[in-house]
């Protein structure tokens, strides 16, 4: 079910190509010479990377180093908060710096940090959004909210209150149910910031199996404290310091062999 | 032990003082009915008044209407102005010199008073621009009084109950007037009310500004905006600066303090319920 709403969707979209042999190819972020700046305070500097589609990318780090700021970059909603963007961003070819803002946030999604659950019903929280973005019929938009809902396993917890105030749920299920608004984009692109932070172990290993699903359709980059979780699930890591990238890699490399001294004093502290 | 003594002693002192304003608003309120109980009647709510000096027989019906209407044209104006204003400062301009100019006029304009408004709203509304002395003239007067506590007001709910929504509403590409149409508005609109209804309460009892600029001893219900009006607390000024009758002077007093209460209790209610609790907010 879920799968063919993605491919019928994922077909419309302009940034999407079609391979020689049929399959469908989301795009890489491409990141040249990036530097964000709060006010006179510079959060990121010389930001350099590229970050490939079809792959989870999780990036770590201490807090405080800007890793936030660096996917809040990438949807653009710095801006809103008075940041100020230079450099470039590209999703394929396209500097999304240069793009509409509202359409690019559509494609690239973004779950924040502590995400609030609006203040409407459960189910509102996601028309709220489809009802801005699409056109469907009602009883399409209910089969949908349903399917997310299920997607990020939250629906069997919720489905008898769908038409209760969503601010009532737990932290680990307004979590969820970020999740879930950010997936009703049907974006392009993932960012999520921590969003197993607030879960129980069997929530957070139900989220990741869903991140490993959707990354053949999703460019998915994931902000995580949890280093097992970025050793379980990510394809790439990028290790961040003090606003700028220390080390990247695939996350056999990185984790196997640190080159720098600081990732491996950032691995041992985590690990205990 | 220490610690518990003086949290006691301060609580006492608290209780005590909460007791003192909810005595001082009672014993006023008694006062004013004991007072003028002999001309309070429902025929002084519904007659026009008359008698020799003006006012001192007869009842208030005019001017009861007039300050409502007043009330609800400044509240419109001024409530209007105020909440995009401080949709402004809150959501589209944080951060900004703009917004922090418009913030520091805001400011001062709040600390002007109230007869400057009238002597600038009489200078420019009906000496430059000609306008009669109406209803309308009063209630831009009263508005832009009032504008600046309900966008200092506005700005706070907005900030509190709004800005967390609207950026993250944003990330998810929505546009700024849908997210205040349908998020920030619905979720504000309780302590809005409240907000405005404050203002419009201030307003209502204000004289200073109206004097000179709508404001007479004696006309019927307005028919139009651009019909001068009487109002309760200019009617209750007259009455008592003259001292020819203070029982008329109270029970215009008391008829003035019934309906700000009055109407504070619905604002207050409405707002209770859009929360969804009810009558239990009133009291706590
Ligand atoms: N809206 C903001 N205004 C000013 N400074 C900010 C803002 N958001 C983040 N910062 C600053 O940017 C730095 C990086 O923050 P953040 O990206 O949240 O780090 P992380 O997510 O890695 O913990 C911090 O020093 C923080 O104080
Ligand atoms: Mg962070």
């Amino acid at each position: 079910m879920f799968i063919e709403i993605i491919t019928y969707r994922v077909v419309g979209c302009s940034n999407i190509k079609i391979r020689k042999d049929g399959s469908l190819t989301v795009a890489n972020i491409i990141v040249k010479n990036l530097n964000v700046f709060y006010g006179k305070k510079q959060v990121l500097k010389n930001i350099d990377t590229k970050i490939n589609s079809g792959r989870i990318t999780a990036i770590i780090g201490q807090s405080g180093c800007g890793k936030s700021t660096f996917l809040k970059s990438i949807n653009r909603i710095v801006e809103e908060e008075n940041g100020r963007i230079n450099g470039h961003i590209y999703l394929d070819e396209e500097d999304i710096l240069k793009e509409d803002s509202q359409i690019l946030r559509r494609k690239i999604g973004l779950v924040f940090q502590q995400p609030e659950a609006f203040p409407m019903s459960i189910e509102k929280n996601l028309s709220y959004i489809m009802n801005y973005h699409f056109n469907y019929k009602k009883l399409e938009l209910k089969e949908r909210i349903k399917t997310y809902l299920q997607m990020v396993g939250l629906y069997g917890e919720v489905k008898e209150e769908l038409s209760n105030p969503a601010k009532n749920l737990s932290g680990g299920q307004k979590q969820r149910l970020a999740i879930a608004r950010c997936l009703c984009l049907n974006p392009e692109v993932l960012l999520l910031d921590e969003p197993c932070s607030a879960l129980d172990l069997k929530n957070t290993l139900d989220i990741e199996k869903m991140l490993l699903e959707l990354k053949k359709k999703y460019t998915i980059v994931l902000v995580t404290h949890n280093l097992s979780q970025a050793k379980r699930i990510a394809d790439d890591v990028i290790f961040m310091s003090e606003g700028e990238i220390v080390e990247e890699g695939s996350s056999k490399d990185i984790f196997s062999q640190p080159k720098s001294r600081k990732m491996r004093e950032y691995i041992e502290y985590m690990e205990g | 032990m220490k610690r518990k003594v003086l949290d006691n002693l301060i609580k006492s002192i608290l209780i005590f003082l909460g007791l003192i304003a909810v005595g001082l608003t009672l014993f006023v309120f008694i006062y004013v009915l004991y007072r003028g109980r002999r001309v309070i009647s429902i025929r002084f709510l519904l007659d026009n008044p008359s008698g020799i000096p003006f006012g001192t027989a007869g009842g208030v019906f005019p001017a009861i209407i007039g300050t409502l209407m007043l009330g609800g044209l400044s509240a419109l104006i001024g409530g209007l102005l105020g909440i995009l204003n401080g949709l402004y400062l809150s959501l589209y301009s944080k951060g900004t010199k703009s917004g922090r100019i418009l913030l520091h006029l805001i400011t001062i304009l709040s600390g002007l008073p109230s007869i400057i408004f009238g002597l600038i709203a009489y200078t420019l509304l009906i000496y430059k621009l000609g306008m009669g002395k109406s209803l309308l003239c009063s209630a831009i007067t009263i508005s832009a009084m009032i504008l600046p506590f309900i966008t200092i007001r506005a700005k706070k709910i907005f900030d509190e109950k709004g800005y967390t929504f609207f950026i993250e509403s944003e990330s998810l590409g929505l546009s700024k007037p849908y997210i205040i149409r349908k998020l920030i508005i619905p979720n504000c609109l309780g302590e809005l009310v409240g907000a405005v209804s404050l203002g419009m309460l201030y307003g209502m009892g204000a004289v200073a500004p109206i004097l000179y600029t709508g404001v007479v001893m004696n006309a019927p219900i307005p028919t139009s905006v651009n019909s001068p009006f009487m109002s309760l607390p200019y009617h209750l000024y007259m009455l008592a600066n003259s001292g020819y009758s203070d029982e008329y002077a109270l029970g215009t007093a008391f008829v003035l303090l019934a309906m700000l209460i009055i109407i504070e209790i619905l604002c207050h209610l409405f707002a209770s319920f859009r929360e969804g609790v009810g009558f239990k907010r009133i009291f706590r």
